[in-house]
């Protein structure tokens, strides 16, 4: 197991009472004996991949009664995309038990209701006007005015129901000559400019590279939650009425590519790529070190070098590292922030620290900056993040019972309310699993009915 | 036979057999491969997908073997000794489903396939019953 990360820094202002009592109010263990924040909404989440499904888990996490609902029996196109057809969960769904939906749906559909309802028959239009009549959010994502043509998006919708909350999220807006494209979480990244500035410098090889994770579909999810719970506020408590939300993926990641943007509109600078370094910081950036954590591992991405992240860019903290790793000469030719975060500079001080650390592991290294109080932090793998004691004991991470699949490693909620606490209840659930159950209680079929809808594939 | 059409990353064998060079294991290489129908070896280079050297007959070995090939009339020609599959980002990478029963803490997971009597409605039998 890996080490917990208490070395380094020490905080200035230590207080274990405040510690504790924070330890007592988000104790994940009783988070499920609190209320919780948004219990009573009611969410219908149309959604499929990522962006549009992250949004209303959120919205889930927090309480609120998310509803998704799929394309009958097979699902909405995420259950089927990763990772690698390889590692599934049973049934897809009651009518397709010998297939599985894939991880990559995990995590973005959290504590929801399942039903099917396949938009493209006539019969969809009026189920979706009946749970649409007893919602106060719609959250979905398909190509913009897609649900209009149908005539189930916000224009017919608010005729059933003036205070229903519509959000629609897509990759390039919904109006605007840039609209019609689909877009994906790569896509979005590479339009919106992160990708401009991630990667390689060019002796590097100068590409640019994309991030693993689908940064641009969840922070995109969460910023559309926090534009929902505004909407929901202003509903409740001054116009009475529903909104129309739009949220561009494109908009959210261009939102966040920091001082890009006004360094460009004041000098006509161009921000550019650096790697695992940084232009305006050294030394704050990733260094290899020479040995393998896990030189016994099958794995081969764990039998390569270890790296470590290291942040020293203060005078008095570069002096330090240049005094733990024997070159005192750095320090004394670098002294300055100024002198340090030049090109040339930082090939010889990152390289200086790749000479020194090409007989250590990444976690000798950070032992080595911990003794002498200088930050750091090793690339951590999956494992090693799983099996971190810290983020246990936090609940960021830990065994789900899940109802329907069994015993799960799940994230958990990401943020912390001591008095109505994020949660997770169940991972997902099959196709249609609730068809049953919702159907009857807000659109008011029989079993009859439902079971030939059912029949039928509309549900 | 190296000639107008060896540019890139499709390797014309004067055989007559197009060899595809994967992109992943070609597009920055410098060695021998051999073709897939005639076993001809070839002494390419290429850099970013571009054929910059080459092809020029070799003797040897080669390198790597070309990801797949076809003849003139489309037939595929592939297999262990003539192509190569395309690397992949994990050794163990399978592409098909791996039935567990067990989470890796030894715990019940329903991660095999099922059929309709093993499920109560919509959840398994096992996690249901236990």
């Amino acid at each position: 197991m890996p080490r917990a990360r208490t070395g380094g820094k020490k905080a200035a202002t230590e207080n274990s009472d405040f510690e504790e009592w924070c330890q007592q109010e988000f104790n994940p263990a009783a988070a499920f004996s609190k209320p919780e924040a948004l219990k009573g909404y009611r969410v219908l989440s149309c959604t499929q991949y990522i962006l549009g499904p992250s949004c209303a888990a959120y919205l889930g996490e927090l309480g609120a009664e998310v509803i998704k609902i799929e394309q009958p029996r097979t699902g909405e196109p995420m259950r089927h995309t990763t990772p690698w057809n390889e590692p599934l969960l049973y049934p897809l769904s009651r009518w397709v038990p010998e297939r599985g939906t894939g991880l990559g749906f995990f995590g973005a559909n959290y504590n929801e209701y399942f039903v099917g309802l396949d938009f493209h028959r006539p019969e969809a239009k009026e189920l979706m006007l009946k749970l649409a009549a007893k919602a106060d959010v719609v959250v979905e994502n398909y190509r913009p005015g897609t649900f209009d043509r149908w005539g189930i998006g916000y224009r017919q919708l608010k005729e059933v129901n003036p205070r229903l909350v519509y959000a629609w999220l897509g990759g390039f807006g919904g109006w605007g000559h840039g609209r019609g494209r689909a877009s994906y979480d790569i896509l979005g990244q590479a339009q919106g400019g992160a990708f401009g500035i991630t990667g390689w410098q060019e002796e590097f090889g100068g590409f640019p590279s994309k991030h693993t994770i689908w940064l641009a579909d969840y922070w995109g999810g969460m910023m559309q939650a926090v534009n929902i719970l505004a909407a929901l506020y202003w509903r409740d408590t001054v116009s009475g009425e529903g909104t129309f939300l739009e949220y561009s993926q494109v908009d959210g990641v261009t939102r966040q590519l920091e001082w890009s943007l006004p360094v460009y509109g004041r000098y006509g600078v161009v921000r550019q790529r650096w790697g695992g370094w940084d232009t305006e910081l050294c030394v704050n950036g990733i260094i290899g070190c020479g040995k393998s954590s896990y030189p016994d591992s099958d794995n081969p991405q764990e039998q390569e070098e270890g790296y470590i992240t290291i942040t020293a860019y203060q005078d008095e903290d570069f002096i330090r590292l240049c005094d733990a790793i024997g070159r005192q000469d750095l320090a004394k030719r670098y002294p300055e922030l100024d002198s340090r975060v030049l090109a040339d500079s930082q090939r010889e001080i990152y390289a200086a620290l790749e000479e020194w650390a090409k007989d250590k592991t990444k976690e000798e290294v950070a032992s080595v900056l911990d003794k002498n109080d200088i930050l750091n932090q090793p690339v951590w793998n999956a494992k090693e993040v799983a099996e971190q004691p810290h983020w246990r004991e936090r609940g960021s991470i830990g065994w789900l019972d899940d109802p329907t699949f069994g015993d799960v490693l799940a994230q958990g909620p990401g943020y912390k309310l001591s008095e109505t606490p994020p949660r997770v209840r169940s991972a997902f659930k099959p196709v249609g699993t609730d068809n049953e159950f919702i159907y009857a209680k807000l659109a008011g079929l029989s079993n009859e009915e439902i079971e030939q809808l059912q029949e039928e594939e509309v549900i | 036979m190296p000639g107008e059409d060896n540019k890139g990353l499709i390797l014309h064998c004067e055989c007559g057999v197009k060899n595809y060079l994967d992109p992943y294991a070609f597009f920055n290489f410098s060695g021998k491969t051999r073709c897939a129908s005639c076993g001809q070896v070839y002494s390419i280079e290429l850099q970013g997908g571009f054929m910059t050297k080459g092809p020029d007959k070799a003797d040897g070995e080669p390198d790597r073997l070309p990801g797949y090939a076809e003849t003139a009339d489309f037939e595929p020609i592939s297999g262990p000794g003539k192509t190569a599959p395309s690397p992949k980002p994990r050794a163990d990478i399978l592409g098909r489903p791996k039935p567990i029963t067990q989470s890796i803490r030894g715990r019940p997971v329903s991660g095999r396939p099922l059929t309709k009597e093993d499920l109560v409605g919509s959840k398994p039998r096992m996690i249901m019953e236990g």
